[in-house]
């Protein structure tokens, strides 16, 4: 289920954090836990950034030895496992496209032939869960253009506010404004609370 | 930069931070700030876990990710070792103190970390020595060989010694794997569930096991400290079979300190994830009926003041009844835990 639509309770800060501590205490059983609940969504993230199965499949892997060699670097009090392993999936996707275009970018520059960009977009067997997905392609649907635009370019794309600012032939301001109002307006669509909120109490 | 400069900037790119969409040292910035400031912290974790969903979750990957993950991450990070019930706590502080061993400095590993004297180089050392002990009582070969009978201080003096005179990382590996020795040991003879080894005098092994994750995860603690690192605390029912062991073992403490005082008990209750309620005879074998006193204490600060991390008069403790009797549990304590 969508841990966005409810108010992060207090059981759920206790679940992320005992889950965590499985992982500190070498528990390959909470490992596995971890992986089924939520390799959908960082494999999904990994796939739509990336736009490319074998390079989804290599992000999932990462984030996922991330968390396993590293489960001190999640600290349960700043927010969820799902959203702490939500941004390491995107980091990571987002650093791979960045590599690439910049490899292209190289090899254009030299005169030499380049490679199309994937293996061809990943396609994954669909999970159930479709009710939660559509709500925030919903929301986003919903955004003002100008937001919708800034906040797609930035998250799927993998550009900088800077580059956003530049294709939308916007001001660097407006653009770092426009992704902070994006999400915010997401937040309230999506949580039915506004940021001021204060949550898990 | 004035605080109310760096707080302006970091709001205006805090959008873009949660996106992933600024330079790396604008990153920092607002990863630094928010350390400080309560409000972007809030507003950062909202948008952050706003972003997390805009991909939605509907695909799933391909099944050999999982097998090929599987492999990759017992290559990557050893897992706790595999062992029955009662050693599972000794098997998750191995993992963990292991965890925090990996990315030590070789400088902190010469810091000092317990008793004023011991770096945690020894400390490391110090617990391969005693379950060195265990081991030994059970069966298996021990490196350096171990003479039977000897003392735990006499077989730390040797194990320390010789460590000293190796690099940390041999002492972390054979402390590691005589771990995990020992783990599988327990696990291929189901028999030791009911028998006792000798460590200094026969006791069951499952409560050796027990005392093996205390004292690990109390030096962990000290490593902890020493080093900087995060602390964490045992699983609740980890903690409960720790607490358990010490409730179990006070009448004897007790006892020792000669200020027993004959037929009477009382009643412990530890509170927090583990806790549980216990009857403490105040002697040897006494009785457990109605108790004179009832002592409420968090059961980590319980657990901490047997491993002597605390001060009996440090510990807040909740009495009703008797103050005497409750204050001398309190009292015997620490003379639970492990002499070096």
């Amino acid at each position: 289920m969508n841990a966005l639509l409810h108010q992060r309770s207090t059981d759920a800060v206790h679940a992320d954090a005992e889950l965590r501590d499985r992982l500190v205490f070498g528990d390959e059983g909470a490992f596995i836990e971890t992986y089924e609940r939520y390799s959908p969504l960082v494999y999904t993230i990994a796939a739509r950034v990336t736009r490319d199965a074998r390079a989804a499949e290599d992000v999932t892997q990462e984030v996922f030895l991330t968390i396993w060699q590293r489960p001190l670097a999640y600290d349960a009090a700043k927010g969820s496992l799902r959203g702490w392993l939500a941004m390491i999936a995107h980091r990571r996707a987002i650093d791979l496209v960045r590599r690439e275009e910049a490899h292209r970018r190289t090899a254009a520059g030299a005169g030499l032939a380049t490679d199309p960009p994937g293996h061809g977009d990943p396609v994954g067997d669909q999970v159930s869960d479709a009710d939660a997905a559509r709500r925030v392609e919903t929301a986003v649907r919903a955004l003002p253009a100008p937001l919708r635009h800034a906040v797609t370019l930035a998250y799927f794309h993998g550009r900088t506010y800077r580059e956003v600012a530049s294709e939308l032939g916007v001001p660097e301001g407006t653009a770092k404004s426009r992704l902070r109002e994006g999400l915010r307006r997401l937040a309230v669509a999506l949580r039915g609370t506004g940021v001021g909120d204060s949550e898990g109490t | 930069m004035r605080d109310t400069d760096s707080h302006d900037t970091v709001a205006g790119l805090i959008g873009a931070w949660a996106l992933d969409a600024c330079s790396p040292e604008e990153s920092e910035l607002v990863r630094a700030h928010l350390g400080q400031c309560a409000a972007c912290a809030r507003e950062a974790r909202v948008l952050r876990e706003v972003a997390g969903e805009l991909a939605g979750d509907h695909m799933r990957p391909p099944p050999r990710v999982e097998a090929v993950l599987r492999t990759a991450a017992r290559g990557a990070r050893r897992p706790a070792p595999a062992a029955p019930e009662y050693a599972r706590p000794y098997a998750a502080q191995v993992a963990a103190l292991d965890l925090m061993l990996d990315d030590l400095t070789a400088e902190e590993w010469r810091r000092l970390a317990a008793y004023g004297e011991l770096t945690v180089h020894d400390l490391v050392a110090h617990l391969a020595a005693t379950d060195s002990v265990v081991a030994a009582g059970l069966g298996l070969a021990v490196r350096p060989p171990m003479t039977p009978g000897t003392t735990l201080v006499a077989r730390t003096a040797v194990v320390v010694g010789a460590a000293r005179s190796r690099p940390v990382e041999e002492t972390r590996r054979s402390w590691r794997a005589q771990a995990a020795e020992l783990c599988g040991l327990l696990l291929r003879e189901p028999s030791f569930a009911t028998a006792k080894v000798a460590v200094g005098r026969p006791l069951p092994v499952p409560d050796v096991l027990v005392a093996r994750a205390f004292e690990t995860w109390v030096h962990g603690n000290d490593i902890a400290a020493a080093t900087g690192r995060p602390a964490v605390l045992p699983l609740p029912e980890h903690l409960h079979a720790m607490a358990d062991l010490a409730a179990r073992a006070l009448p004897f403490a007790i006892a020792r300190r000669g200020t027993a005082t004959g037929e009477r008990c009382v009643r412990l209750h530890l509170t927090g994830a583990g806790g549980g309620t216990w009857t403490i005879p105040l002697a040897p074998g006494g009785p457990v009926g109605d108790p004179v006193a009832v002592l409420t204490v968090d059961i980590v600060e319980f657990c901490l003041l047997v491993g002597a991390r605390r001060e009996p008069d440090e510990v807040r403790a909740g009495i009703r009844g008797d103050d005497v009797p409750a204050r001398e549990l309190l009292r015997a304590a620490p003379a639970l835990a492990p002499v070096p």
